[in-house]
């Protein structure tokens, strides 16, 4: 090995991309990690608190694409206070000393102020991809600076499901004249109007679009323009179906048309205000569809989504809300045979959480569509029998995420906790990844997934488990676990600190609602010094030194703790207490 | 004679079955009589919900696991479940879902500025105008009052007349007329003028001033919106 060339390790890093192998070559020996490091180009940061910035920019000199994330997956639910902290600006500052030449950036859940963008904006002449992801924080004014700045070479912005503040519509004018590199466009979270002139004009100066996903107040009439503009569209977010319908008779023929004429339309989405008549327009592409997301479109009924589904055979990703029902689940799965994500939404999550689904549809899903891998599945009650033949059905889940509305519903059939089912899945599955639990779930379930579950990465878990041993299990079970998140669930101090010498070697642990205590977070946080221990209590009196055996007795709300090379963060708001 | 009984036997209510006496009363119920009958939303639970607090862990312990019932019996909602992405949420909530198969009465999802606020400004936007503007709806006690401050705020065009109705401001463009519409709650886009003021105040999300023969197709559906209020 010592007489291996490193011109040779070079040239065959060049081909490996994955982060995960790159890691694993980066330990290889002292040579190999000097080698990766100087070659790693895309560089991957999975909680912006494990470390510095400046670290990573020293490590990784000739970094082209960084991506970052920031706040625990919990915040999606609103279980993690607003002002939490994952600011975007102490990456980007670092970027702009550091790395001048940097071309893409990603950022996932973190916080992002319009001073932010403009330090993107003016920063790195070689610009080319923005993506912000379930970000926030920043408004339109941002978006103007991106686009008047940025140079020609932006070829992506992207805000995927951001919340963007709304200061005017300016900024679609901003983009580069005469033409743009624009290929992927993606402003459907926006909720505010657009200049529908100044998006045509865009669009019209942008000749290599390959995506574009509008929001849902861009009139009909002004996408059908558009369409006839974008011949080499491959993924296209609708905008309003109602709004612009009928201004200009028979704009649905152009429309029609172009989706009739469109060879690589491939992907769609958005759909917002649709309803049954205005699908026909997309029935000629349905047959070239891999891609189909239908889970904002809350007013198409049943039997137009059937008729829809029943053209798209060669469907790979398909979203939609629950009210497609059993029957039209089954539909899927007889037109769908290469299907390999599912995910269905319920329509209705707000005071009575209901909905119509049942075991029955994703236990269709599972015996037409055999290529399925990747399943989020919300429904009104799971059998063990339905979960036990779903798992036979399909054994190479590597995400499996199941949400039964009513938290501990048992089997409806038998009156049997979910453990059996959820246990025959990762016995089955023996690759999965991800693996969301609900239901009635007692300790056992937890002794499965720690017996089988050996790739598991990601465990969510809620209003589940017995005592301690769930936990526990758990913790020893998995050597793969990198992101454990458990919510009022009854595991308590001893199952806190059983996980030890496992804190180091996962990402994050996030605990709310649970049976620990503030004593128990202390005396870990005291034992392991490369683990930040954040307790979150918003309402609550400061941690009082006064009366130390009461406070430490106090059950802690919300526990977020992250392996980390920097040290306790800086930025903590004051419903945050670094231990 | 006979036949009248019969109309009357067959007349279609919604009300208690029998009792000849309470035939009068025999009319859809009210909306806030729906809520008390079947909903009994614990108002305390929802503001928890709302200001981020979880629910304590022990009163949680207690609710019995169940499987799918169909009694309407609520459960105050635990804090972020089901877990629903709030971006997600946020969205069905503008779309104000219009589910009228529902098993049970289902209050529509108030929106976030649900009523009792002091100002309702909503966006004006004028077709040809460069920019929008905004008017505080509660400004204002009648269709005129409203007319007259368009005007003004939009004054390089001409304006005449006094009736939203009859959509006096003239377009800068074409100088054709103007019709005044407004985007209600449901997502629909309405003429301005049809329904009482306060109906209509509480109801707008935003005004439209829009060419008059792009108005073509708003269907006067606001009768029906009447009906169902009484």
């Amino acid at each position: 090995m010592a007489y291996f060339p490193e011109e040779v390790v070079e040239q065959i890093l060049g081909f490996v991309k994955s982060h995960h192998d790159r890691n694993a070559i980066s330990l290889v020996c002292r040579a190999w990690y000097h080698i990766e490091r100087l070659n790693r180009g895309s560089v991957l940061v999975n909680n912006c608190y494990a470390v510095r910035p400046e670290r990573v920019h020293s490590r990784f000199p000739r970094m082209r694409s960084l991506t970052v994330k920031g706040k625990p997956h919990f915040a999606d639910f609103n279980l993690v206070p607003a002002g939490w902290g994952a600011m975007a600006l102490p990456w980007v500052d670092a970027c702009a000393r550091a790395c001048p030449g940097l071309e893409e950036l990603r950022l996932k859940r973190m916080v992002v102020t319009d001073e932010c963008l403009k330090l993107v904006a003016h920063s790195f002449a070689n610009f080319k991809s923005l993506v912000l992801v379930s970000c926030e924080g920043f408004s339109t004014l941002g978006l103007a600076t991106i686009a008047t700045n940025c140079s020609v070479f932006l070829k992506e912005l992207d805000l995927e499901e951001s919340v963007v503040k709304y200061r005017g519509h300016h900024w679609l004018n901003c983009f580069p004249k005469p033409s743009t590199s624009l290929e992927t466009l993606n402003f459907a979270c926006l909720a505010g109007e657009v200049n529908a002139h100044a998006l045509e004009k865009l669009v019209e100066r942008s000749p290599n679009l390959k995506s574009l996903r509008l929001n849902r107040l861009v009139p009909f009439d002004v996408m059908a323009r558009m369409l006839a503009r974008t011949p080499k569209l491959e993924d296209l977010g609708t905008g309003s179906f109602i709004q612009g319908f009928n201004a200009g008779v028979g704009l649905h023929l152009p429309v029609f048309n172009a989706f009739r004429r469109s060879r690589s339309l491939k992907s769609l989405s958005g759909f917002w205000d649709a309803a049954g008549l205005h699908f026909q327009v997309i029935y000629s592409v349905c047959k070239n569809l891999t891609c189909l997301n239908l889970s904002y479109a809350p007013f198409i009924q049943s039997a137009d989504l059937i008729n829809i589904i029943r053209q798209c055979t060669k469907l790979r990703t398909l979203w939609v809300l629950d009210n497609i029902g059993d029957e039209g689940l089954k539909v899927v799965a007889s037109s769908c045979a290469e299907l390999e994500e599912l995910r269905v939404f319920p329509a209705r999550t707000a005071v009575h959480p209901r909905t119509a689904l049942t075991e029955e549809g994703l236990v269709a899903i599972s015996s037409g569509c055999r290529k399925l891998n990747t399943v989020l599945y919300f429904c009104e009650r799971m059998t063990n029998a339905a979960l036990i033949a779903i798992a036979k059905n399909c054994p190479q889940f590597t995400s499996f995420r199941l949400c039964i509305m009513e938290p501990r519903s048992a089997d409806p059939m038998t009156g049997q906790p979910l453990d059996e089912g959820f246990g025959a899945i990762v016995q089955s599955s023996k690759g999965l990844r991800r693996l969301s639990l609900s239901g009635l779930l007692t300790d056992n379930v937890f002794l499965y997934i720690g017996m089988y579950a050996e790739k598991l990465e990601m465990l969510s878990v809620a209003f589940a488990g017995d005592t301690d041993n769930g936990m526990i299990y758990v913790l020893n079970g998995c050597k793969n676990l990198k992101k454990l998140e458990i919510r009022d669930s009854p595991f308590g101090d001893a199952a806190l600190l059983a996980g030890m010498q496992r804190y180091e070697s996962m990402r994050s642990l996030w605990m709310s609602s649970c049976n620990i205590t503030l004593g128990g977070c202390k005396s870990l946080a005291a034992s392991m010094p490369s683990v930040n221990v954040e307790v979150i209590d918003e309402g609550a009196s400061s941690i009082d030194e006064a009366d130390e055996d009461a406070n430490n007795a106090r059950k802690v709300r919300k526990l977020y703790l992250y392996r980390t090379i920097a040290g306790p963060r800086g930025d903590a708001p004051g419903f945050v207490s670094v231990l | 004679m006979a036949g009248a009984d019969v109309d009357v036997g067959t007349e279609l209510r919604l009300g208690l079955p029998g009792g000849g006496a309470d035939a009068a009363k025999a009319e859809k119920r009210g909306f806030e009589e729906t809520i008390d009958l079947k909903l009994k939303l614990p108002t305390a639970g929802m503001e928890e919900a709302a200001a981020g607090k979880p629910e304590p862990a022990a009163e949680k312990a207690k609710r019995p696991a169940e499987a799918a019932d169909k009694a309407p019996a609520p459960k105050a909602q635990a804090v972020g479940w089901p877990p629903v992405r709030s971006y997600r949420r946020n969205v069905m909530t503008v779309q104000s879902v219009k589910n009228k198969k529902e098993e049970e009465p289902e209050k529509q999802q108030p929106a976030a500025n649900a009523g009792g606020n002091s100002s309702a400004f909503v966006k004006v936007s004028m077709d040809g105008a460069p920019y929008l503007r905004k008017v505080d709806l509660k400004m204002y006690n009648t269709y005129k009052d409203l007319s007259i401050a368009l005007q003004k705020m939009f004054s390089t065009f001409t304006a005449t007349g006094n009736n939203m109705n009859e959509g006096k401001l003239v377009d800068p463009v074409s100088g054709a007329d103007v019709v005044t519409t407004y985007e209600d709650k449901d997502g629909d886009w309405m003429l301005v003028g049809d329904v009482p003021w306060d109906m209509f105040v509480e109801s707008c999300k935003r005004l439209r001033i829009m060419k008059s023969s792009e108005a073509i197709g708003l269907a006067p559906r606001t009768k029906d919106k009447c009906k169902n209020k009484s």
